[in-house]
């Protein structure tokens, strides 16, 4: 392990802010490459072209002005390299008046099927009711019955990024469908 | 999918070794859907993992290697633009040197080049402000090696710092960016004993001006580095060395300790008070044998009850002198029996240890897995 590998990353940020080192920068960005090219070439779907955009983040991070407020690190990665990606096809498709939706770094929302209670509330089994079948059976079967992607895909005979897709749907519906029951019922979520 | 030739480097941080086992699908399915239900957690993940499914592993393999290459070049800012300028001013000192050749013969040239030779090499040799990493004229060893203020908790013995094994990949890097410096100088010489001076103090200055984090001396030892490649491969390692120092307090590793460890060595501090400033947050330690050993043993020894559920514990706790958890609490409770359990393995793990540049016994936290 490295000196500067003990370090979090957010003291890392830190540490870079105020001494202006791409030395330490680069340890902190090593930690994320895999996964800024991973997120690169996804939008990009180019591998030379998601090589270049890993390099420019790194560029973009180094001249970050001091004065960026930077929570927690990792996310604010996340959204530095997907805006980034999305400036790029942007500026290719040469699109401007088309308004792509830039991301901002929110306050991570876990969604509540992401938290860790073991049992739905009454609440989120209605919702989940509520779903389209085969998304419903893929949240259940995924997060019920702890399956992973490809199980379900090879139980449901449907391949892996139908599954993914179904989960992720079901995932936005069953959000929307608890987000209406909240206003509905008054109640602040 | 599992031939050896298709596997990503697996040598990175466990995070990154965790997305290479699922890329490799070398996970069981059991910790495939820990995985993916953490995925689903953290879009950053979920996204490149979209990405990454899209190229061969070897492919991803060979873009990150080279990526990591880049980083540790861009480390040294503006290095491209000033091998630019130095190429073409070594360009024009050629034909210069040819053209003057050619019309004059021999003879009266080697006088110039003595005489010259020192004058100007000076501002190259002067300007090692900042240490750069093989550049140093380390001639005896001992005295470049003198080790900066004990920043980091390890021990650093000063004595016998002369020879050493780790010196001789250095030394010879001093000799190539010698001899690579000879030849700019008396090229140069030979040529017109100003316009260099000139050449290399523009090129300095745009550097200079970027405000960039390396002194312009560590640039031209870059160049001369540049120039000889298998001294460009001296730098990858500099980081490792400063592991040496930092897992162990043998002396062998300590003195390994060049002068540009010292500037990282800063860094570190730097990173530290920023660190101590805020109240705990994060992981101010490292379990004995790290932290992979620590996920495994936590799996491994997790006794299962009634009523546990799958997810996280979050603990914070302070060390006591023999590495032992202790005022251990929780912080992010999971269940009853998961918080009891994560307790319990906490207890029971092996020593711990705080992380380099923490001072005193702050609270630190740890995120235990559990399962059902």
């Amino acid at each position: 392990m490295e000196l500067l590998e003990r370090f979090s990353d957010e003291a890392l940020w830190q540490g870079f802010v105020t001494e202006r080192d791409k030395k330490v920068l680069a340890v902190l960005y090593n930690r994320y490459l895999a996964l800024v090219y991973g997120v690169c070439l996804k939008y990009l779907g180019d591998r030379e072209e998601a090589k270049d955009a890993a390099m420019e983040v790194f560029e973009k991070l180094f001249e970050t002005p001091a004065s960026q407020r930077v929570e927690k690190f990792r996310s604010w990665l996340f959204v530095v390299t997907k805006n980034h990606c999305l400036m790029q096809l942007r500026s290719k498709k040469g699109a401007d008046e088309k308004n792509m939706q830039l991301f901002m770094e929110t306050g991570v929302s876990v969604h509540p099927m992401d938290e860790e209670s073991a049992d739905l509330t009454p609440q989120l089994q209605e919702c989940l009711e509520a779903l389209k079948v085969e998304q419903k059976n893929c949240v259940e079967m995924f997060y019920l019955k702890k399956n992973t992607y490809e199980e379900i895909a090879l139980k449901k005979s449907i391949d892996v990024k139908q599954v993914k897709s179904h989960i992720q749907n079901g995932k936005r519906n069953l959000k929307i469908c608890i987000e209406s029951k909240n206003e509905y019922a008054g109640k602040p979520y | 999918m599992s031939t050896p030739e298709n596997h990503i480097d697996p040598s990175q941080s466990p995070e990154e070794k965790a997305l290479y086992r699922y890329l490799n699908d070398e996970m069981s399915n059991r910790e495939k859907y820990a995985f993916e239900r953490a995925m689903e957690k953290d879009p950053f993940t979920y996204e490149a993992i979209e990405g990454l499914q899209g190229a061969a592993a070897k492919d991803i393999a060979k873009d990150l290697t080279e990526l990591r290459r880049d980083l540790v070049r861009a480390e040294r800012p503006s290095s491209r633009n000033f091998l630019k300028v130095a190429a073409v001013a070594a360009l024009l000192l050629l034909a210069g040197f040819s053209a003057w050749k050619l019309t004059t013969g021999t003879g009266p040239g080697n006088e110039t080049i003595s005489s010259a030779g020192p004058t100007m090499e000076d501002p190259l040799t002067n300007n090692n402000e900042v240490p750069a990493v093989a550049a140093l004229p380390a001639e005896e060893g001992g005295d470049t090696l003198a080790t900066p203020e004990p920043l980091v908790a390890e021990s650093r013995p000063d004595t016998n710092a002369a020879t050493t094994a780790a010196p001789s990949p250095t030394q010879t890097d001093e000799t190539l960016v010698a001899v690579a410096d000879d030849e700019v100088v008396d090229e140069f010489a030979v040529n017109t004993e100003l316009t260099f001076a000139e050449e290399v103090a523009e090129a300095r200055d745009p550097l200079a001006s970027q405000g960039a984090g390396a002194a312009e001396g560590e640039s031209i030892a870059f160049q001369a580095r540049e120039v000889a490649p298998e001294i460009a491969q001296v730098e990858v390692p500099q980081l490792t060395d400063i592991n040496a120092i930092a897992a162990s307090d043998d002396a062998a590793g300590a003195r390994r300790l060049t002068l540009a460890d010292e500037d990282v060595a800063k860094k570190a501090a730097a990173s530290r008070t920023a660190l101590t400033a805020e109240p705990v947050t994060t992981e101010l330690a490292t379990p004995a044998g790290g932290w992979e050993a620590f996920r495994s043993y936590v799996t491994e020894n997790q006794q299962r009850t009634a009523g546990m559920v799958t997810g996280e514990v979050r603990l914070t706790f302070t060390l006591d002198a023999q590495g032992r958890p202790q005022n251990i609490s929780v912080s992010r409770a999971l269940c009853e029996p998961c918080d009891q359990e994560a307790i319990r393995l906490l207890q029971n793990s092996r020593q711990w240890q705080y992380n380099a540049g923490v001072t005193g016994t702050p609270l630190t936290a740890v995120t235990i897995q559990i399962s059902n």
